[in-house]
């Protein structure tokens, strides 16, 4: 056969079996997957609860069938698929959808390897024109006779590589270890510091006072309840009993809440040096309580102590936390303090 | 006593290593391996000290070892017994540091007299080794003796082999999924083989760069090490997908789990590797890449371990919390800042001596492939490391899992094929159009053909078509460049064939590989595209009819074996209509001893074309629920793997050697004479 | 042209180096934190109005039936060993809290019967508490219960203020209902390990 009819047969049979590929596969409506597969899909693109990171097409965990059956309950009442992934999404969080097509984050990791693609695909050509240039050089594969007489010893850039190395190595390595022995109660420990603060919103319509007590008595250890009591009569100004509660809590612990309380009743008192170390002390366990911050200003004006006072309202002052009208008798103190 | 005699062989073995560093130092300029030989003899006997004891403890029973009360029992059969030796954590690495230490003895055979190199390459493997061993003498002692017994396990245990021993009267047994199936017990030893055998060339390449051996000669003289490390790795991918479908009962093998990954990484690095070895070897080119690539599939083997071992990533191969993290990401970071340092340090030294003339010829078209196999890589990793990434850089919890990965691969794994097809048969230099077209048309044609059936069939998924089409092309450009060159020799066609394969073993064996490889891909593609699944509910004497099959449910059974109760129900899998039997099928429910989870395990039918898959997914009152899946093709991933692994088995038989000028010369100018 | 090629790989490579040890650090920081717990998205919203079977099979409860009251949901089963160690502090909370119209439903898990009633029959039960039984883990949908034993609050106004991951001292549990009295947010704690099978 001449070359010229083997062109003509392969180019032939290209053209006839590429026309019916093309035709058969653009050609009919193609046929809407079946709830079989879309069962198999949906239960793919979600993960399985505390299955080691399986899916709940792959578990074997008696929760992944129990799932899997509520998938098939939801696409034969007719649920989309989004909206399958969305209740998933709705009751687990976001991270049990596998599929991450939807996120914004699917962004990044789709255009990050196709960058990488083209940067490598670039690099190749770049390499190609840069041979251009010196195709006519000899080729020469073997290094010029090498090594053993060529000094191997330590020269000024080995030893800053092996610095490098070591800092890198060691600075990992510490971290490493640091993270591991760290606190893995952090989060009972983060309930407590709540309550001391007592950021959240107190609604007090419904529980009593008595109420608490009783809850209290009940519950002698725990420190937050008490706290919490001992607030409500701190803030209304029964300072009689908000120091009963304040100072069994500061036998339990240094809560820095009832040092600053504590210190702030002193001072209103009359003990002003007294409160002074109540206040230190609050400060001492929470460098950052403007509370006490505040206190300490005011108990230091009436100890004299212009300057100590002067610093601790400018921190006041300059803390984005503080409410204006707060903030305003405090700069009113310090152009007070700069004036007399 | 087993466990001060297992502590004591594994203190050996890491002072042997610790010699070996030495000597290898001092003596990597004069070359005196047999300053070597006494601490390589003591480091192998050592670590075969180890393993040996580690296993008689367990056969034994010995449950004064808090490894063996917490992983076997006295009902485990005696396979999976000996499995335990290396199914779970510290075991493993006492496989790990046997393997390393008969490589290390291979190695010490293999270096010649005067032999810096191959001193200084020693030097690195045994650091890499005082590494291994530092680590079962502290963090993951397999012979920590039990302190405190748990009844039938054992609660706490001392480092310090010398104190009083609780030893409880049981032990727990393996991990119900680890005793499921025999493969179990050769998957890890497999990918072990592969993980360690990536040590040899990665020393090798250190060596050289810090000696500025930057030559060739690194790279020829661990080539047979990178082959058998990769066709160990592959085969071992394989398995796991094979226990996976076998086992698992999803009804898959392959789940881009991050272990999963994990194995995959270094198995991409180590095939671009391959390829651009080849590259330098013939061409001169591509020194630096080399070196990077042979750092990043050592550096990934380690990664693999350290994301198996760490805790950090949830997946059902990672082995149980253990404090061990720290240590391998800190052995991480030395390896990676260590040799890329070096590397940096050496950069100038590393010749850049030949250049690439055309686009369009085979070092071309391989590294076109391997920009595809490294982005591949990339695009695994970033995948796998990307929920920790955003977690770190916005707090924002999200998952990247089987959608996205089965989505990128597809694209990547098409081109791959096409540059590959034309790339196999591509000759060195500059591949003119018209020297491909002349290869390449029957191949199209036949590519072609092939998908126009498969949509005459009636298979309309794009994906599976294109994967049909470039299989295809693959496969017959090979086969046509083959033919071709039988067919020009004056010799008979047997004769000619023989000679022509066994003339360029390196050269067939990748194109064996390379049909291996197609199809795999296309097994991929009809199993993942084309599979049908189903669920049915059958009383004793029902049928249902699946795809093209009767599905019969036949009766139930329960069988009491020493360590496990087996239930279980035969199917029958007939003909569409119900006339003819085919085959009786098990599937089964294990419940292991001294485990509350039933296993199930699936049974698999295989015929011409399809494999029928029958898993139990409930049922009650004589009523069985069964899922059924029916995978086209499924029995072509397991040959194509297989093929793969032959192919590189059979490069092996290539001579080591340089470039061989001349004859390059003449396939560039002559295309079809010889194919070096 | 070698000497400027190799300084390019050079900071190619000195670029791969430092991705490397930005991720290192990344994966550092989270040794010691289990990699299949994530934070609750019920958190502030309403509870689900889940129904749940009574254990005794005498019927169903809703939990809106306790709207207005303080409601503690413990999800448990008998396989589960944190279950076991918070038994005892959950049944002493339920009768210290009675009074408080404070009330415990303990849902009962991936379960047999069998085995769950061994449980209580062996670790004793509380009047105050109304067990129940999840099935077809249908309710652990709604609630998106990760593992076992996991805990959440509902305020009086039936939004979910609190979810504990892993077992709850009395401590906890009381320092968190007593939290809820007062209106204040709880989030998400853990504890512990959680567990599943």
């Amino acid at each position: 056969m001449s070359e010229r009819a083997r062109n003509l047969i392969a180019i032939g049979v290209a053209a006839v079996a590429l026309g019916v590929i093309v035709f058969g596969l653009f050609s009919g409506p193609s046929a809407a997957p079946s709830a079989e597969d879309r069962i198999a899909t949906l239960s793919a693109s979600i993960r399985c609860p505390f299955c080691n990171g399986e899916s709940l097409a792959e578990s074997q965990a008696g929760v992944a069938a129990d799932y899997r059956e509520l998938i098939t309950e939801r696409v034969a009442a007719g649920a989309t698929d989004e909206e399958i992934l969305d209740e998933f999404a709705a009751n687990f969080g976001d991270s049990f959808i596998l599929d991450t097509s939807t996120s914004a984050w699917s962004v990044a990791l789709w255009v990050v390897p196709i960058l990488a693609l083209l940067v490598g695909g670039g690099a190749i050509v770049w390499l190609r024109r840069q041979s251009t240039s010196d195709v006519r050089h000899p080729i020469t594969d073997e290094r010029p006779p090498t090594t053993d007489e060529r000094p191997t010893g330590v020269n000024r850039r080995t030893l800053v590589g092996v610095a490098i190395v070591g800092v890198a190595v060691v600075a990992i390595g510490v971290f490493a270890v640091k993270s591991l022995s760290g606190p893995s109660t952090a989060g009972v420990e983060g309930v407590a510091g709540d309550v001391a603060t007592g950021q959240g919103e107190v609604d007090l319509s419904k529980v009593t006072n008595a109420e608490m007590e009783g809850l209290v008595a009940a519950n002698p250890d725990v420190v937050g309840m008490r706290v919490a009591l001992a607030r409500r009569y701190f803030e209304a100004g029964e300072f009689t009993d908000a120091l009963d509660h304040y100072m069994i809590v500061l036998d339990q612990e240094k809560h820095p809440e009832a040092l600053a309380n504590v210190g702030w009743m002193t001072h209103i008192s009359g003990r002003s040096d007294v409160a002074l170390g109540y206040v230190e002390a609050a400060l001492q366990v929470k460098p950052d309580y403007l509370t006490a911050t505040w206190f300490l200003g005011n108990i230091q004006i009436a100890l004299g102590n212009n300057e100590a006072a002067a610093e601790a309202f400018t921190t006041i002052v300059e803390s984005d936390q503080i409410p204006d009208d707060v903030k305003q008798t405090a700069q009113q103190l310090l152009d007070q303090m700069e004036e007399g | 006593m087993i466990a001060l005699a297992g502590y004591a062989a594994i203190f050996i073995a890491l002072g042997a290593a610790v010699a070996i560093v030495i000597q290898g130092l001092r003596f990597s300029g004069s070359g005196d391996k047999k300053a070597l030989r006494l601490p390589v003899v003591v480091f192998l006997a050592a670590s075969v000290a180890s393993f040996v004891l580690l296993e008689v403890a367990i056969l034994t029973h010995e449950f004064s070892i808090s490894y063996v009360a917490n992983n076997t029992s006295t009902t485990t059969p005696i396979v999976f017994l000996f499995a335990a030796g290396w199914a779970a954590l510290e075991g493993s690495i006492v496989l790990w540091g046997l393997l390393l230490a008969v490589f290390t003895y291979i190695v010490w055979r293999q270096v010649g007299d005067d032999d810096g190199l191959g001193v200084l390459a020693l030097a690195v493997i045994g650091a890499v080794s005082v590494f291994w061993f530092g680590l079962m003498a502290t963090a993951a002692n397999p012979f920590a003796v039990c302190t405190q017994s748990g009844g039938n396990f054992c609660l706490s245990s001392s480092w310090w082999p010398l104190v009083t021993t609780a030893v409880p009267t049981e032990g727990l047994g393996p991990n119900a999924l680890l005793q499921n199936h025999i493969l179990m017990a050769v998957h890890p030893p497999m990918l072990y083989v592969g993980y360690v055998g990536f040590t040899v060339p990665f020393a090798f390449a250190t060596a050289a760069l810090w000696r500025r051996d930057t030559g060739q000669a690194w790279l020829v003289r661990t080539h047979r090490w990178s082959l058998i490390s990769w066709a160990f790795l592959g085969a071992g991918i394989l398995l796991g997908g094979w226990w996976s479908y076998e086992v698992l009962g999803w009804g898959g093998y392959w789940a881009w789990d991050p272990v999963e990954n994990a194995a995959l990484l270094p198995w991409l690095a180590a095939t671009a590797f391959i390829h651009s070895a080849i590259v330098q070897q013939k061409r001169g080119m591509l020194q630096s890449w080399n070196f990077i690539l042979v750092i990043a599939t050592f550096a990934l083997t380690i990664f693999g371990t350290f994301l198996t071992r760490s805790g950090v990533i949830a997946s059902v191969h990672a082995f149980s919390q253990s404090t061990i993290g720290p240590l391998l990401l800190s052995f991480l970071a030395l390896i990676v800042v260590g040799s890329l340092t070096l590397f940096a340090v050496r950069a100038s030294d590393v010749a850049q001596a030949s250049s690439l003339e055309s686009l369009s010829s085979r070092e071309g078209y391989i590294l076109g492939n391997n920009l595809i196999l490294t982005v591949f890589a990339f695009t695994v990793l970033f995948g796998t490391l990307y929920p920790m990434i955003v977690q770190a850089l916005s707090g924002d919890e999200v998952a990247v899992g089987r959608p996205f990965f089965d989505r990128a691969a597809v694209p990547i794994s098409l081109l791959l094929l096409l540059v590959l097809g034309i790339g196999a048969i591509s000759p060195w230099r500059v591949a003119a159009a018209d020297v491909l077209w002349k290869r390449l048309r029957t191949a199209i044609a036949a590519g072609l053909l092939a998908g126009a059936l498969a949509v005459v069939i009636g298979i309309d998924s794009l994906s599976v078509i294109l994967t049909i089409v470039l299989g295809v092309f693959v496969i017959a450009a090979i086969v046509v460049r083959f033919t071709d060159l039988v067919r020009r020799r004056p010799e008979g066609i047997a004769g000619a064939a023989r000679k022509v394969f066994g003339n360029d073993l390196g050269y067939w064996g990748g194109q064996v590989a390379h049909i291996g490889l197609a199809l795999v891909a296309i097994s991929l593609a009809t199993t993942s595209g084309l599979a049908v699944r189903d669920t049915v509910t059958l009383a004793v004497g029902e049928t249902a009819v699946v795809d093209d099959y009767c599905i019969e449910y036949l009766e139930p059974f329960t069988r009491q074996e020493p360590h496990r109760l087996v239930q279980g129900v035969r199917v029958g899998v007939l003909d569409e209509s119900c006339s003819t039997t085919k085959a009786v099928l098990e599937p089964r429910i294990n419940t292991y001893e001294g485990s509350s989870q039933p296993v199930g395990t699936p049974d698999v039918w295989t015929g011409l074309v399809d494999d029928v898959y029958l898993g139990i997914a409930g049922g009650s009152g004589g009523v069985i629920k069964l899922n059924v899946f029916v995978f086209p093709l499924q029995w072509l991933l397991w040959v194509g793997g297989l093929i793969m692994v032959a192919g590189g088995v059979i490069a092996l038989g290539r001579k080591p050697a340089g470039r061989r000028e001349t004859s390059e010369e003449a396939t560039a100018q002559e295309p079809g004479t010889t194919n070096v | 042209m070698t000497s400027e090629r190799g300084s390019r790989m050079v900071w190619v490579v000195i670029a791969g180096g430092l991705a490397f040890v930005v991720l290192a650090v990344i994966f550092a920081g989270r040794f010691g934190t289990d990699p299949d717990l994530s934070s609750s998205p019920l958190i502030d919203k309403p509870a689900p109005n889940s129904v749940v079977a009574l254990m005794d099979g005498s019927g169903t409860v809703a939990i809106d039936d306790f709207s207005g009251d303080i409601t503690v949901i413990n999800y448990w089963a008998s396989w589960c060993l944190g279950c076991r160690t918070e038994h005892d502090a959950l049944t002493r909370a339920a009768t210290d809290y009675a009074g408080f119209d404070v009330t415990f439903i303990a849902i009962n898990y991936q379960d047999s019967p069998g085995n769950a009633q061994g449980f209580l029959d062996e670790l004793g039960t509380s009047p105050e508490t109304i067990y129940t039984v999840d099935e077809g883990s249908r309710t652990a949908f709604e609630w998106g219960v990760l593992g076992l034993p996991e805990t959440f609050f509902i305020d009086r106004d039936g939004i979910v203020v609190g979810k504990v991951s892993g077992p709850v001292s009395y401590g906890l549990l009381s320092q968190t209902i007593d939290q809820i009295i007062l209106g204040e947010s709880v989030g998400d704690i853990e504890t512990g390990d959680v567990e599943n099978r």
